[in-house]
Order: C-alpha cells, then structure tokens, then sequence
C-alpha cells in the first residue's frame, strides 16, 4: 500500500469507525483493514480515544428545564419565522387600535359572554383569558406584565377592545386573573375564557 | 404535523417548528440541549456563555425554522448555528479561558505499541484529550460523540472536508505522541 493510500485510509478511520461513512468508502476500509495489520491497531487506538470522549460529560451542568422555562417564556413573545422587533410593533399595533375601540366601550355592562367575545371576523380564537387593558396602560407596561404570567395575546382586539390571552400548559388561570386584576393601573378587566 | 412522538427525527421537528408546534420545540430542545451545551462548553469553556449561547441558539432556531430549506441535515444546520454564534463570542473577546495546547509538531513516528498500551489507561487518554488545542478536540468530539461524518462537520464548522479529515488526523497523531510518551513513563517507572 503506497504512502499516500496509506495516509487516505487513515483518514477514513474514523469515520469508518463511527459509521458514517459512504458505502464505498467503507468498503476500501474494510479490505484494507483485512489486508493490514497496522491500520487494525489504529482503528484500536481510535476506539480508546472514542470511549474516552464519550465518557467525559461536561453536559451535566446543562441548564435543563429552567433553560426550557426560559425559552418558553421568550418564544411567547415571538412567533417562528418572525423577529423579535416584528412582533413588538406587531402588539405595540394592537395595542394602539385597542386604546382607540376602548375609547369607544359604552359600559361594563356585560351581557352573556357569546355576545362580547365574538369576533367581527367570524369565529372566536383560542384563548384561556379574556382581557381588557386600561386606555392609560403602555405597551410596554402590558408586554411587561404578560410576560410575568407567561400569558401570550393570541387575539384581539375584539370589537369592543377585549384580549384573548393564552397560558403555558397546566397554569392556573384562576392564579394568573388574580394576579392580571392585581396590576389594576393596567388592567381594567380579566377572567377566564368558557 | 402533530409531534407526539419521541421517535421523530430532527429535521421533522424543525418542520413542525417552523409552523408554530411549540411541542416540537420543546421536544428538539430536550433531544439536543446535552449534546449543544456539550459542543458549546468545550469550545468556549465557560459554563454560563454556554448556557447563554445554547439559550440564543434555539430562539434563533424558533425564528429561522420556516426559512431552513433542507439544504443540510436539520441537525447539521443547528450545529452550525451554535458554532457560528461561539465564535461570535471569540470575536468578542468574551471567552473566560483558554486551555493549553499541545505543540502542534508532530511526530510521526510515535511508539504505536506503547501508546495503545497507554490507550487501556481511560485517565490517561482523557488526561491527553484535555491537552488538545480547541480545534483538534472540537472535531474528535463531533467525530466520536456526535457520530457526524466528515461532511456534516465540515459544514458545521465551515471548513472544507479535506480540513475535517486531515484534522482529525492530526488529532489522532497528538493523541498517539502524548500516551506514547505516557506509555514510557509509566514503563520506566515500573523498570526502575
């Protein structure tokens, strides 16, 4: 076998060895492997080297759920394929057109939900809460405050002004409205969606 | 695509991803959190970088997934992502430490009987891995870790496949000279 075959098999080794190679590739290995006994003590060598790589763990300190939590919370407030920036002009946007309808909100005088909720496009959207913000409240101050309780604005506003905002899996919705009614220089109106 | 199922590859979750699944997302995250951090600490050896990077590394997959055209392994793609953003790390200045390198002459002729020997003590070869420049123990970690093929690292890493090859040749070589020469210590000192 010639220096520089030599040299391109032993290049191949390991990947013959973690098997990623290509049909063909793999079978110039194996039949130089059969035909040398020095490439069979590399491919040995490599193997110890393997097995040391894959028994050292420095992954151990990944940041695991917490680091899942905060991403869930960050993803909240964009969607795939659009910019943070986006999505902040986009809620800035409906918050600006929400303030307007707001100016507009007749009375508190709820009558049967159907009736407030439904949408002027047609079907009403998911949503765990239903959520109104005062006329005075920023966007700023309402992206601070949906962030807190993990809440995502997923529709509105409604004709009338009214958010729809849902909550990660298994949140107390119960919790999150007392805590929405809490910040009461935002928030003029939440409960829970039917 | 609903994805309900552990078995999913990779590039199915990035397709779901990309259509808001949030279950997808959480579902790569928990597949390739360990092997990212991983890949990231080893390169820039600072456990908080690295969580902050990995953090930026899938919000950039949560916003890039619609525009991944397949042209590489999903996989390969998120990789890539992670090494492009260490590196912008590098550039920055903000890596902690740095770790020693063994020199980069190479002998070429180490004693491979001796090094094998030393190969069976695990110490030792971790101890020889950890005196690995970054670049030589990043390709043997995506090579026998990650189980990548050469193509596949070569697009991780932006560098031709003949680079990855003789790379982890070199790697190979270093590793060969150092437990060689540990080989002959530990010998030396059973002989005296």
């Amino acid at each position: 076998m010639g220096n520089d075959v030599q040299r391109e098999i032993e290049e191949l080794l390991p990947f013959y060895l973690n098997g990623s190679l290509s049909g063909d590739e793999h079978a110039r290995v194996e039949a130089a492997l059969k035909a040398n006994e020095g490439l069979r003590q590399q491919l040995e060598f490599l193997s110890a080297i393997s097995g040391a790589v894959r028994s050292d763990d420095p992954a151990s300190a990944a940041p695991g759920d917490l680091g899942l939590a905060r991403l869930r919370r960050d993803i909240g407030r964009q969607q795939p394929g659009r910019s943070a920036l986006r999505s902040v002009a986009a809620l800035a946007a409906a918050f600006i057109l929400g303030v307007g309808v707001m100016a507009l909100w007749p009375s508190l005088d709820r009558g049967p939900e159907d009736a407030i909720y439904e949408q002027a496009s047609g079907p009403v959207a998911k949503g765990a809460l239903i959520v109104a913000f005062r006329p005075g409240a920023t966007a700023e101050q309402i992206s601070t405050l949906l962030l807190s309780v993990d809440g995502v604005i997923v529709d509105g506003p409604s004709a009338i002004g009214l958010y729809r905002v849902d909550l990660p899996e298994g949140a107390d919705a119960g919790t999150v409205v007392g805590r929405l009614l809490a910040a009461g220089e935002i928030v003029e109106s939440a409960q829970k969606a039917e | 695509m609903g994805v309900n199922a552990k078995e999913n590859s990779v590039d199915e979750l990035v397709a779901a991803i990309a259509v808001g699944d949030r279950l997808a997302f959480d579902t790569l995250y928990r597949r390739l959190e360990r092997p990212l951090y991983r890949f990231l600490i080893l390169k820039l050896n600072d456990p908080h970088r690295s969580s902050d990077v990995l953090h930026d590394v899938f919000l950039e997959v949560w916003r890039s997934a619609a525009a991944f055209r397949g042209q590489s392994k999903a996989q390969t793609w998120i990789f890539a992502i992670a090494w492009r953003k260490a590196m912008e790390v590098h550039r920055k200045g903000e890596r902690v430490t740095y770790q020693e390198s063994l020199p980069d002459q190479i002998d070429e002729s180490p004693d491979a009987a001796t090094a094998l020997s030393a190969a069976e003590d695990a110490t030792a070869v971790r101890a020889c891995l950890k005196g690995l420049s970054e670049e030589h123990r990043m390709v043997l970690e995506l090579t026998f870790f990650e189980e990548m093929s050469y193509p596949d690292i070569g697009a991780v890493m932006g560098i031709p496949e003949g680079t990855v090859k003789s790379r982890v040749y070199h790697a190979k070589q270093l590793m060969l000279r150092c437990l060689s020469a540990k080989g002959a210590v530990r010998g030396s000192g059973r002989n005296g």
